[in-house]
């Protein structure tokens, strides 16, 4: 099975770099995908322009159990998004099944199918003191809504190519985003009880 | 021979291919490249320069895209495995000393991370439109070898053969790369040295009396020589004897290009490689290579799932051209569907080859993206769709095309 993930924001608040973490993660890390001797697949293209900051980044990643041919993504299963502007460009690739995870504040539209919203800024700024980590954050609820990965994998992925001295609060920032998923999730299982 | 234990990387890894090339450049043994580093291609560059030293290799940054291919030249010649990276403007700059290389039969290995053009372009964004320059770009009639990879694991693997062509049959190898393989990030496995097989520089080991710098071996290539190890080497870019004079009144001028033409031409067989699949009842063919043979998959699964019968042959090695296998397969079928990112460049190559026997639709693209699948799906339909006897080549217009041209299209979408 593929399951495909779209990362998207602003240029600079680490789209490409959550991207990588996850693929990562599902690449060389992910145990319980373990079958020969090979790990899970996963391919992960970006899309930027000339500019480094402040225009629309994305990042793509397909994971699956097999070899990945087609590498590209045209309705994503998931989509996780971290700026208005970035919601409007890719909005017409939302599938009636795509999962949508989105910054509570940074993005004021909501979409018609099944969404969470994570205060992931305000969490990285009050519990980590560090806005910069809002992308971990929010893959940190990816991890826990949708079990793509496991959060040991996306730990193992930071403390790879992270640079050292931010290792810390990326792992931190990981914890939280995964606790504010989950309890998302549980709120929605409550509900639909 | 083996690769060298301090060059290789041995591993697994989740890197994007132009850092996979940088490092197939120095597990085959490449003990220099220069270059300007230019978009999509500087991964690579960047990859080879942080590892080089500990392999006793070097990355020269040089003042520009004409120093750093003459600079390889002078590399090669000193012996050393030789290679450049490059985009765009910065290969068209490179052209006249490919010919120069081509010219004095100097091993060496020439990365193009193709990007949209012409001109600028589109720098970010990917191209398949120098397919045509890797072969005739430079002046005079030359033979080149031409690889054209799709995954970063193939971007590892081919350019260790890149580098294993080059010293095989003394001429510049390119790897045709394209911004989307250069960019995608993919697990690669770099296996352990010894398990890397590399083909050593073939120096010249006779006497020093005997020695001529371009007299042939059977194979048609001649021993090669390092600068400064004592042989009488004269090296020089006009038409030339074995010796490495110029030619003389008397002597027939012309006649040093046949075997330059030969060496390549004669080897094919052992040059080209082709990865086939499903082609021996099918109707249509596709024809792709890099990045597009990974979208055309998408395309003939879609095909196959109406029920027509695809093939799927992808041209690894796109020069030397496979005429054989092209006039073999234009046999049998009806069609050829041809996606490639470009308005038209190999596809005139397989319609030569179909000789009038069968069609051939091509389903172009402008660059800066890659094919819908869904186009190419179509484009497989009409050939399935056509008699078989030939038409040339049958226009085909893309969903993008039919929507800009019709006058439906806007910036939002």
């Amino acid at each position: 099975m593929i399951t495909s993930v779209r990362f998207a924001g602003s240029g600079g608040q680490g789209a490409v770099l959550s991207g990588i973490l996850l693929a990562q993660a599902a690449v060389l890390y992910e145990d319980k995908y373990v079958t020969q001797k090979d790990r899970k697949f996963a391919i992960q293209l970006q899309t930027y322009g000339p500019e480094t900051r402040g225009t629309v980044s994305k990042s793509d990643v397909k994971i699956s159990d097999r070899k990945i041919t087609y590498p590209y993504v045209e309705i994503p299963d998931i989509f996780v998004v971290m700026s208005e502007m970035a919601y409007k460009k890719y909005e017409g690739q939302i599938g009636k099944e795509t999962i949508v995870i989105l910054e509570k504040t940074l993005v004021n539209s909501r979409p018609a199918v099944r969404y969470y919203e994570i205060p992931a800024r305000r969490t990285a700024a009050q519990d980590i003191g560090s806005e910069i980590v809002t992308n971990t954050v929010m893959l940190g609820a990816l991890c826990s809504i949708t079990n793509i990965v496991s959060k040991e994998a996306l730990k193992n992925a930071i403390r790879k190519i992270i640079p050292e001295d931010k290792v810390t609060i990326n792992l931190n920032a990981l914890e939280k985003g995964y606790q504010l998923g989950q309890d998302k999730k549980e709120k929605e299982k409550k509900k639909g009880e | 021979m083996k690769a060298d234990p301090k060059s290789v990387l041995t591993g697994v890894y989740y890197i994007d291919g132009d850092v996979a090339a940088g490092w197939g450049a120095l597990a085959a043994g490449c003990k220099f490249i220069a270059g300007y580093p230019i978009t999509p291609s500087t991964e690579a560059a960047e990859a080879f320069a942080r590892v080089a030293p500990k392999a006793g290799a070097i990355f020269i940054q040089m003042e520009d895209e004409l120093a750093s291919i003459a600079a390889v030249l002078g590399a090669a010649w000193g012996g050393a495995k030789a290679m450049t990276i490059t985009s765009g403007p910065g290969y068209s700059l490179m052209m006249e000393t490919i010919g120069y290389g081509a010219m004095l039969e100097t091993p060496f290995v020439l990365l193009n991370v193709q990007r949209g053009g012409p001109s600028t372009g589109v720098p970010t964004k990917t191209g398949q439109a120098d397919m045509m320059q890797s072969r005739w770009g430079s002046h005079g009639d030359y033979e080149i070898i031409a690889i054209s990879p799709d995954s970063p694991q193939e971007m590892f693997d081919y350019t260790i053969k890149a580098f294993n062509l080059a010293e095989k049959y003394r001429c510049p190898v390119m790897i045709m790369a394209d911004e989307c393989v250069g960019h995608m990030t993919e697990k690669v496995v770099i296996p352990a040295a010894d398990e890397i097989e590399i083909e050593p520089r073939n120096f010249y080991k006779g006497s020093a009396e005997e020695y001529l710098p371009f007299k042939p071996g059977s194979d048609l290539i001649p021993q090669i020589a390092k600068a400064g190890d004592g042989l009488n080497l004269f090296i020089s870019g006009l038409a030339h004897n074995e010796k490495g004079y110029p030619v003389k009144k008397d002597e027939p001028r012309g006649i040093y290009l046949k075997r330059l033409i030969d060496k390549i031409q004669k080897n094919k067989d052992k040059i080209i490689e082709l990865k086939e699949e499903e082609t021996e009842n099918c109707e249509v063919v596709v024809v792709s290579y890099g990045i597009s043979s990974r979208v055309a998959i998408k395309g003939i699964d879609m095909a196959r799932e109406k029920g027509i019968k695809v093939g799927n042959l992808r041209l690894v090695t796109v020069w030397p051209f496979p005429d054989e296998k092209i006039r073999e397969l234009a046999n049998r079928v009806k069609a050829f569907v041809v996606p490639e990112i470009n308005y038209g460049q190999i596809v005139f190559e397989i319609e030569r080859c179909c000789d009038g026997k069968a069609n051939v639709v091509l389903v172009p693209h402008g660059g800066a993206g890659v094919h819908n699948p869904q186009d190419i799906c179509d484009a497989i339909e009409l050939g399935a769709q056509k008699e078989k006897k030939s038409e040339g080549i049958i226009e085909f217009k893309t969903r993008l095309e039919k929507l800009v041209f019709e006058g439906n299209w806007s910036a939002k979408e």
